[in-house]
């Protein structure tokens, strides 16, 4: 069930009607059988996984990590959480990986990639019960009650995609009473719009002539890979935080807030900021659970906090897909963040919270110039291979075939372009805009804005609609 | 029982807010959609050319695919049966269903090379569709191929230089994939056993397989399908969306054209791997022809040579000489019906003359030029010069 389709509506809407309408006591496993039937719509047999991980993280926490002192007990639980990631994820990249070494140190062997279906927001969910078991470790109290454990590791809006969600998050909302606000059911209403606009109009629009580009055998001219990348950067973009504007407007309209993801990250002054602003709760995770850690066992020796940051970035990239092309997006993005701190320290200007005072041209400069590497990045992400980025970025860099295409048709150009120049307009008036309801303009004008511009916007989902494409990161 | 959505909807918030408004500009969009369904339908039938006046109400009567491509499925089972009559399928682009200044009698090519013909035992079937590009040429002749029912004893083409920048299945070819598996399960087994030979156009095969196959195989969308019919039948913006969409892209491109002042016969240079891809995508259908036992024939089109055109002349005669050597090589009958049609003959077109489409005679004289020029093949001559393979 893509929260683009219209089975979706239908199950939200139902869900949202019997939610509020039971008695407050029912309401906890409504949403728990709600969250796996939604997540069992895909493939049942999976709901089993989610249930046993589900099971053991609650009982580990509870029992093993909360009371007893042995100092791997929580290795064991990660481990036992990553077994079955590897396990669906990682075993044909493993086996890939080996048969090529075998081939490389003379053996014949050979296994043939097996025939694995990766389970639906599996990549998530060991993220968020790898982050419950180090808070319990790290002295967080553990959810009592398994009925509050498993409504927070299955709550169907973050479960396939994220947000990310921590206990520390979540502890409150999930044992607190619950009431449906007007202010609420308003505000997630309006982000389940923008996502639907987000993902039906735009991602799914420049889908086609992104993967004309990196699915074709021919040679790219530049203006087909820069037009491919560009608009595979802001495909992305729209994808993603519109299933987080949909997951976010979700878990409103039941009550529960959860943590941004996105925050405008092509306005970026810096390398380091983008990761402030892009998949938010996923770079928080790596940050806590993964850099903090390895910087920390080795404190006593600062030089090897690069190394560290590289290796957890890379990890980061791993963690997008089982293939080199992400491993190395997530080493290009650690590059870049420890160039930031070093080499083009004072090239980059502060973030917009640190230092608000930076002249226009630094800024738009330290803007420009991120955006230029986080763009040349996803041309990695994208990429079938490494060769074909390789490729692709050759074609760039020499301007093969002047301003002619070779793949796209001018229409694909020109409309990839419009949306790019769109995104900047959106990015450069968002402050007017967003300030419009503040405004002393008289009520009237935004009272009949609205109703008209939200009207606009569901006509055209439901005109430019492509039948509920399945979003991006369901692949992770 | 909870009163909390009660509470909701008697909060004072909810009926000042702009929900309502919302809601009712949306009903008042659907009454307007739903009251204009008609004249949405008929702007899209006019954007693809396909107007007929003399069609047949008795589909049985057709002689071809009169949905131009759009609803393939509904004519499949009209095209006449290859077992009981010599079959001939002719297949292009808009030339071949559009008659300009479209007088009483007038019919199109397939019209009278069938009306011709079938006296000889011979049926024609016209399976043109505006802008089909050799993508979907080859999908039609694996279609017509997959069972003796519907497999040719000729497949005559229209080459036509700009379609050479198209390429993918069109939405009523996908949803005439999807929905017999078997045509399916040949175009995947084309695209695998020609990799090698044809790596361009097997790797696109296989992109547009993986579009059909992401966007409507599982249960859930089966399901979802139910759901869109459903909501479809009350909201008329959901069930006129694809007639909308057509009309708002419509609109888009003309926007586009002003802007940019793109006319029609604005220059379109090829686009070199969509041009090589096309060229490999021919090939294919010569060697599924010839796999088949189905006499393939290409003749490149008529056009207006009073007209200015949109192509690039150095690349077009490079495609002339490429097409000719393409059927010499491979044994196919060939013609290049490039200069058959008088100018007192074609159209206009946007105020201009139109160098694409002719009137009514244009179709006779093209009809008459096909069936004269490739006589010997149309009613199966054992003496006819048979195709042979890639050399």
């Amino acid at each position: 069930m893509i929260f683009t389709s219209y089975t979706y509506l239908v199950f939200l809407i139902t869900a949202f009607v019997i939610h509020w309408s039971l008695p407050v006591k029912a309401r906890k496993p409504f949403l728990i059988v709600a969250s796996y039937v939604f997540y069992c719509s895909w493939k049942w047999q999976f709901g089993f996984l989610l249930l046993g991980v589900s099971l053991f993280n609650w009982s580990y926490g509870r029992w093993v990590l909360k009371e007893a002192t042995i100092p791997w007990a929580l290795a064991c639980g990660v481990a036992v959480n990553l077994t079955p990631l590897i396990y669906f994820k990682y075993t044909n990249f493993l086996l890939a990986n080996a048969s090529a070494a075998a081939r490389l140190a003379g053996f014949d062997w050979h296994q043939p990639a097996l025939n694995i279906i990766l389970p639906l927001g599996i990549s998530f969910f060991t993220f968020q019960g790898i982050a419950y078991l180090v808070d319990i470790a790290t002295g967080d109290e553990p959810l009592e009650h398994l009925m509050d454990f498993l409504l927070f590791k299955a709550l169907w809006p973050q479960l396939i995609a994220g947000p990310i969600v921590r206990l520390g998050d979540m502890r409150d909302q999930l044992l607190r009473r619950r009431t449906l606000d007007y202010a609420d059911v308003a505000e997630g209403c309006q982000r389940v719009l923008f996502g639907f606009f987000k993902k039906v109009v735009l991602a799914d629009n420049l889908a086609p002539t992104v993967d004309m580009v990196f699915n074709s055998a021919s040679p790219a001219n530049a203006i087909d890979a820069g037009t491919a990348v560009l608009g595979f950067a802001m495909q992305i973009y729209f994808d993603f935080s519109a299933y987080s504007d949909i997951a976010i407007g979700t878990a409103r309209l039941f009550g529960f807030r959860l943590p941004e993801n996105f925050n405008w990250p092509y306005l970026s002054r810096s390398p380091r900021e983008f990761w402030n602003r892009w998949h938010m709760t996923l770079s928080n995770w790596i940050r806590d659970y993964l850099f903090t850690p390895m910087s920390m066992a080795s404190r006593r020796r600062p030089k090897l906090l690069p190394v560290w940051l590289l290796v957890a970035m890379a990890l980061c990239g791993l963690w997008h897909g089982a293939a080199w092309t992400f491993v190395l997006w997530g080493v290009w993005h650690g590059l870049l963040l420890i160039a930031n701190s070093t080499l083009l320290k004072r090239f980059f200007p502060p973030s917009s919270q640190d230092r608000p005072d930076v002249p226009l041209w630094r800024v738009s400069l330290g803007i420009a110039v991120t955006f230029v590497l986080v763009v040349a990045g996803w041309l990695l992400f994208r990429a079938r291979s490494v060769s074909q980025a390789r490729s692709l970025l050759y074609s760039i860099a020499i301007i093969r075939g002047g301003m002619r295409p070779s793949i796209l048709r001018e229409n694909s150009v020109l409309w990839v372009a419009c949306i790019f120049f769109a995104l900047l307009a959106a990015q450069a008036l968002r402050r007017p805009l967003l300030s419009l309801g503040n405004s002393t303009l008289p009520r009237w004008p935004i009272f009949i804005l609205r109703p008209v511009l939200y009207t606009a916007m569901v006509a055209v989902i439901i005109i430019a609609d492509r039948e509920a494409q399945a979003f991006v990161y369901f692949q992770f | 029982m909870s009163f909390d959505l009660g509470r909701l909807l008697t909060d004072r918030r909810l009926w000042k807010g702009p929900a309502p408004w919302v809601l009712l500009t949306f009903v008042v969009a659907n009454f307007w959609v739903g009251a204009h369904a008609e004249l949405f339908q008929n702007l899209r039938t006019h954007n693809l050319l396909a107007i007929d006046p003399t069609a047949p109400a008795d589909l049985s009567k057709s002689q071809y695919d009169i949905s131009c491509g759009e609803g393939i499925g509904r004519f499949w089972q009209y095209i006449p049966d290859a077992r009981s009559n010599r079959l001939i399928v002719i297949s292009g682009m808009s030339q071949m269903h559009t008659i300009n200044d479209r007088k009483p009698g007038d019919k199109l090519i397939c019209q009278w090379m069938d009306d011709t013909l079938r006296p000889q035992g011979i049926r024609v079937w016209g399976e043109a569709g505006p802008n089909l590009c050799n993508e979907e040429a080859l999908m039609q002749m694996i279609a017509f191929c997959n069972e003796p029912r519907t497999t040719p004893a000729v497949f005559i083409y229209a080459l036509c230089f700009d379609k050479f920048r198209n390429l993918d299945l069109r939405p009523g070819y996908q949803d005439f994939l999807r929905a017999r598996p078997d045509i399916l399960a040949a175009y995947q087994q084309a695209a695998d056993h020609y990799a090698s030979q044809y790596p361009l156009a097997s790797t696109k095969m296989k992109s547009s397989l993986a579009d059909l196959k992401s966007e409507a195989t599982e249960e859930d969308n089966s399901f979802e399908t139910r759901v869109r019919a459903g909501v479809a039948k009350f909201v008329p913006l959901v069930a006129q969306r694809q007639d909308v969409n057509a009309l708002l892209t419509i609109q888009i491109g003309m926007l586009r054209n002003a802007v940019l002042r793109i006319t029609p016969t604005s220059k379109r240079p090829i686009i070199q791997s969509r041009y090589d891809m096309n060229r490999e995508f021919l090939q294919m259908m010569a060697d599924v022809a010839l796999e088949h036992h189905v006499q393939f024939i290409v003749y490149v089109i008529p056009l207006n040579a009073q007209a200015e055109n949109p192509y690039v002349t150095s690349e077009y005669e490079q495609f002339k000489i490429w097409a000719k050597k393409f059927a010499d090589d491979r044994g196919l009958p060939f013609a290049n019906f490039e200069n058959l049609i008088p100018r007192d003959e074609w159209g206009f077109f946007m105020g201009g003359p139109d160098f694409k489409h002719f009137r009514g005679e244009g179709h006779r004289r093209t009809a008459e030029a096909i069936m004269q020029t490739f006589h010997p093949w149309l009613v199966g001559d054992p003496h006819a010069p048979k195709a042979v393979t890639q050399p």
